[in-house]
């Protein structure tokens, strides 16, 4: 694939993926240096096939937030409670009915539902992009439903 | 069961009304996908010259800890750099130039640069992280060049120095010095503390890294508490955050 074509096709899944990890990560700048960091990933090494590219795109960037945060060590833990996010992306969130659900999940089960519910993909894509068992794709998004189903009920 | 098909519709629709960043700003480069990775990787390499230049020129320097110098003029500052943004957090600075990061609480930002203040000789970069205002901090500065309660990160050449020979510069050599080898960020450092003054004490930490020194300080006293609640035990947490990349 040349460069041109693979910022082409970046273009064109830029809006999709970026609001994807914008719901995973609640975070302006960590989802744009994601997809920049997957941008990158991909002009070295781009993916297969075009089909699979926000799948790609998606798994790739949120690898890269994993990878920027273990450059870093843990925070202390009054900090981690203190810190300020995006509050901006963080009350447009929490203003949708998806953004109260997916404040309630772990990232990890928030990426797996955003990608299923959001991109498309099911549970065998899900398992082969982010490198783990069907059965374990299964298991995060039975947990994070039901998880949501009690935040529902909850507001209800 | 949750309808999963309505589900996917409400996904859609509420997160298709997430607003996007400027479409300038979508590719990580200034390019069009069409630069070859050589000539970008030479961009890169060219804008990180020039960073490094512009803060070797335009950077603050006056080691206050190792000098002792007073008398700074302290006009009002711009330009106060902002933490890159980690985590989630605007608290984490990152210094790509010189390859390390460090934690800092919520309220801590960026000390202003004071102009016109020359770098001492072999020093490449100096960033004082501080708890209080921009002006809290200019008045705290122009009593003393040292600002008790602050974490400053440099870096020096090494020109061939060992850890300890920066130590005895800053001042472990010239006064009672408590000093041993410890690690930072995993690597093998030198930790030195010395006291400035009756009631105030200097802790330093040396790291060698190839042809530089890190240098990370921070001054405690008088008393055990700074201004915010800031403790020894704080700037030692903040320390303890420093990655070398």
């Amino acid at each position: 694939m040349t460069e041109e074509r693979w910022a082409e096709l970046y273009r064109v899944e830029f809006p999709r993926i970026y609001r994807a990890l914008l719901a995973v990560l609640r975070d302006r700048d960590r989802a744009l240096d994601a997809l920049h960091d997957a941008f990158v990933a991909g002009l070295r090494k781009p993916p297969a096939h075009d089909a699979d590219l926000a799948g790609w795109l998606f798994v790739v960037a949120i690898r890269s937030t994993r990878r920027r945060l273990r450059r870093l060590p843990l925070l202390p833990l009054e900090w981690v409670n203190s810190s300020s996010g995006d509050d901006e992306i963080e009350a447009a969130l929490d203003r949708m009915e998806v953004g109260r659900l997916l404040a309630g999940l772990t990232e990890r089960q928030r990426a797996m539902v955003v990608a299923q519910f959001y991109l498309g993909l099911d549970h065998r894509e899900i398992a082969r992009h982010f490198g783990v068992k069907t059965g374990t794709v299964s298991a995060t998004l039975a947990q994070a439903k039901a998880r949501m189903r009690a935040e529902v009920r909850n507001a209800s | 069961m949750l309808p999963e098909l309505s589900i996917e519709r409400i996904f859609h629709r509420e997160l298709d009304s997430l607003p996007l960043p400027p479409e300038g700003s979508w590719i990580p480069h200034p390019t069009s996908g069409g630069r070859s990775t050589p000539l970008a990787a030479l961009v890169v390499a060219a804008a990180v010259v020039l960073v490094v230049g512009a803060a070797m020129t335009i950077r603050e320097a006056g080691d206050a800890a190792a000098t002792g110098r007073r008398g700074v003029n302290t006009a009002p500052l711009i330009n106060v750099p902002r933490p890159t943004c980690l985590r989630g957090a605007c608290n984490v600075y990152r210094s790509d130039a010189f390859g390390y990061g460090i934690v800092l609480p919520e309220n801590w930002r960026v000390a202003p640069a004071i102009p016109g203040r020359p770098a001492p000789t072999g020093q490449l970069d100096r960033v004082e992280f501080t708890s209080q205002t921009s002006a809290e901090w200019i008045h705290a500065v122009g009593v003393d060049l040292v600002v008790p309660w602050d974490v400053v990160v440099e870096v020096r050449e090494r020109r061939g120095g060992l850890a300890r020979d920066f130590a005895q510069a800053d001042g472990c050599g010239a006064n009672p010095c408590v000093a041993g080898e410890t690690t930072l960020s995993q690597s093998p450092a030198y930790a030195a503390s010395w006291p400035i003054s009756a009631a105030i004490r200097m802790q330093a930490y040396y790291v060698e890294r190839g042809d530089r020194m890190i240098v990370l300080r921070y001054v405690t006293g008088p008393g055990s508490e700074g201004p915010y609640g800031v403790s020894e035990r704080t700037l030692q947490q903040i320390v303890d955050t420093f990655t070398l990349d």
